[in-house]
């Protein structure tokens, strides 16, 4: 072995010894970083829009296919299944959540539930058929597809809430026939929601086609009084769904009965509903303590004891090893700067 | 071997990186085309921040409250923006304790307080005169998260880009719940519907 490659190793092996442990403790969090980037596409293929919308006749089928894209920095499991659509509380898409049962509709689609390992930065196509029943009538009918983390992104504490992060895309399928807007409305219920009173009416979409009503709301107190009004514009209400509508008020009600006044109007369609004395009962409220309230009184922590040390001990693991780290780091270039000037010494 | 020998070695090394780097930018130079596909992507959707404070243990029900972040983007860069829209949803807080009499806190006990209007980021701006968002649907209903909640839309041939959202929370913890944790899962959803 000449000089050369005694100088060599001596600078190669410190310097790979401090590159191994930079790589040893940047490697957890690089991991981190990229197993909370979910970043999925679920897109149509071949669709003027950004979701299907086929208009076909009873006994019809359809193939299509749609493409599934991993567009994060590390490989994923994603789950795709075809799940119910219903309408939210004022109007807008509702999917069912993973595990629940296809009905109607959903079941029209022939794609089966599947988890698939996506690399990063690849796409797969993936192929289905909508085959409209023999039996089915004119109008409006809907689902849709669904891609999702298929196991949920962790998060940890006390309280602490994981995370599915999921899209969806629309299936529509318009049966051509006779087009019948219809709505009706129900019952009355109230809750007090963040200090308030919120009334609560069913409506139903009795028709075959999505309308979007503007509901008008009144509402009178025993003696016949108009306590509150308000109209509110409703968010898409499809086909065959039932939903809510929901009127915070400025107050809680005192307990009693009330009547509400409610009209939905779809001027597109001209479907109207009128509902003009439903009758709402206030219960007395219970359960809850008043804020602030004397009642409440700690006496013990809700995590155990021994939890509520983690973060402290997390933090002086990190400090040692930080100064570890440091302390090692100093050394190796010490060594390094005291071996070069003893091989660039005259005579050595 | 001595210094100059080294800084001779390493004047080499740079040399020829430079002419590599030359023989690899030439092409686009001489052809005077430079080509570059863009790439439509998708829609995502996701909520940060997503542990509430720890709460001591009372005999009466008390509330936690807490702020969420929402981020949404658009990056379907190949099809005419169709709009979106953003419902979150919960499930049950999960007890895992050393009591034998703990129990789950049901998604009922966890609220949507307020949606704040959202923040631009990056890519188209944020209508607020003509109301085609994205912006804070009007029809929000706030209350439990056991249902969905739209927190965000954008209407058709708007939201391409980036928006975050706060989003304030409360989660009402039952009397006398036991001591542990208590997990839930939110499932945040970006959809593309009518």
């Amino acid at each position: 072995m000449n000089a050369d490659q005694r100088v060599r190793r001596m600078h190669g092996a410190p310097l790979a010894l401090l590159g191994l442990l930079l790589v040893a403790f940047a490697g957890p969090s690089a991991a981190q970083a990229g197993e909370s980037a979910v970043k999925l596409a679920l897109l149509p293929v071949a669709q003027p829009g950004a979701y299907f919308d086929l208009t076909l006749r009873p006994g019809d089928t359809r193939s299509l296919q749609v493409d599934i894209a991993s567009l994060g920095d590390a490989e994923i499991a994603a789950r795709t299944y075809a799940t119910d659509v219903y309408t939210i509380i004022n109007g807008g898409f509702g999917g069912r959540l993973r595990d629940t049962p296809q009905t109607g509709v959903t079941t029209w689609l022939d794609y089966p539930t599947d988890v698939i390992a996506l690399p990063a930065g690849t796409t797969i196509r993936r192929a289905f058929a909508v085959t409209v029943p023999k039996h089915a009538g004119p109008g409006e009918y809907i689902t849709a597809l669904v891609l999702e983390n298929d196991r949920p992104i962790a998060n940890n504490g006390p309280v602490a809430l994981d995370q599915v992060m999921r899209q969806a895309i629309a299936v529509v399928v318009t049966v051509p026939g006779a087009r019948t807007p219809s709505l009706s409305i129900g019952a009355a219920t109230h809750k007090v929601v963040a200090g308030t009173s919120v009334v609560s009416i069913a409506v139903e979409n009795t028709g075959n086609v999505r309308l979007k009503p503007l509901v008008t709301f009144a509402l009178f107190d025993g003696a016949g009084a108009q306590v509150s009004t308000a109209s509110l514009q409703m968010d898409t209400f499809y086909a065959h769904t039932n939903t809510t509508v929901e009127m915070p008020l400025a107050r809680v009600l005192s307990p009693g009965d009330y009547t509400v006044r409610l009209t939905l109007v779809d001027t597109g369609s001209g479907a109207r509903a009128d509902g003009p004395a439903i009758l709402l009962v206030v219960e007395a409220r219970t359960g809850l303590a008043p804020s602030g309230g004397s009642a409440a009184n700690p006496t013990q922590v809700v995590m155990d004891p021994g939890e509520g040390q983690i973060p402290l001990l997390v933090v002086g693991i990190a400090l040692g090893v930080g100064l570890l780290v440091g302390g090692l780091s100093v050394g190796l270039l010490a060594l390094i700067l005291r071996r070069r000037r003893q091989v660039g010494a005259p005579g050595s | 071997m001595d210094r100059i020998h080294i800084r001779r070695r390493l004047a080499l090394g740079l040399g020829t990186a430079a002419l590599l780097a030359g023989t690899l930018a030439s092409p686009a130079i001489a052809a005077n085309i430079v080509t570059q596909e863009i790439t439509g992507g998708g829609l995502t959707a996701s909520v940060a921040d997503l542990t509430l404070p720890s709460a001591a243990f009372q005999n009466a029900a008390h509330d936690v409250t807490g702020t969420m972040v929402l981020t949404a983007e658009d990056t379907r860069g190949d099809v005419i923006p169709g709009g979106w829209s953003t419902p979150i949803e919960s499930s049950d807080f999960v007890w895992v304790g050393s009591a034998t009499d703990g129990a789950n806190i049901p998604a009922a006990n966890f609220a949507l307080t307020l949606a704040a209007a959202p923040s631009y980021v990056s890519g188209q701006a944020i209508d607020t005169t003509a109301a085609t968002g994205p912006q804070v649907p009007p029809t929000i209903a706030y209350g439990s998260l056991a249902s969905p909640i739209k927190t965000l839309r954008a209407t058709a041939a708007y939201g391409l880009g980036k928006y975050t959202q706060d989003l304030s929370v409360t989660l009402t913890i039952p009397a006398q719940s036991r001591a542990g944790t208590y997990t839930g899962t939110l499932t945040t959803t970006i959809s593309a519907t009518p």
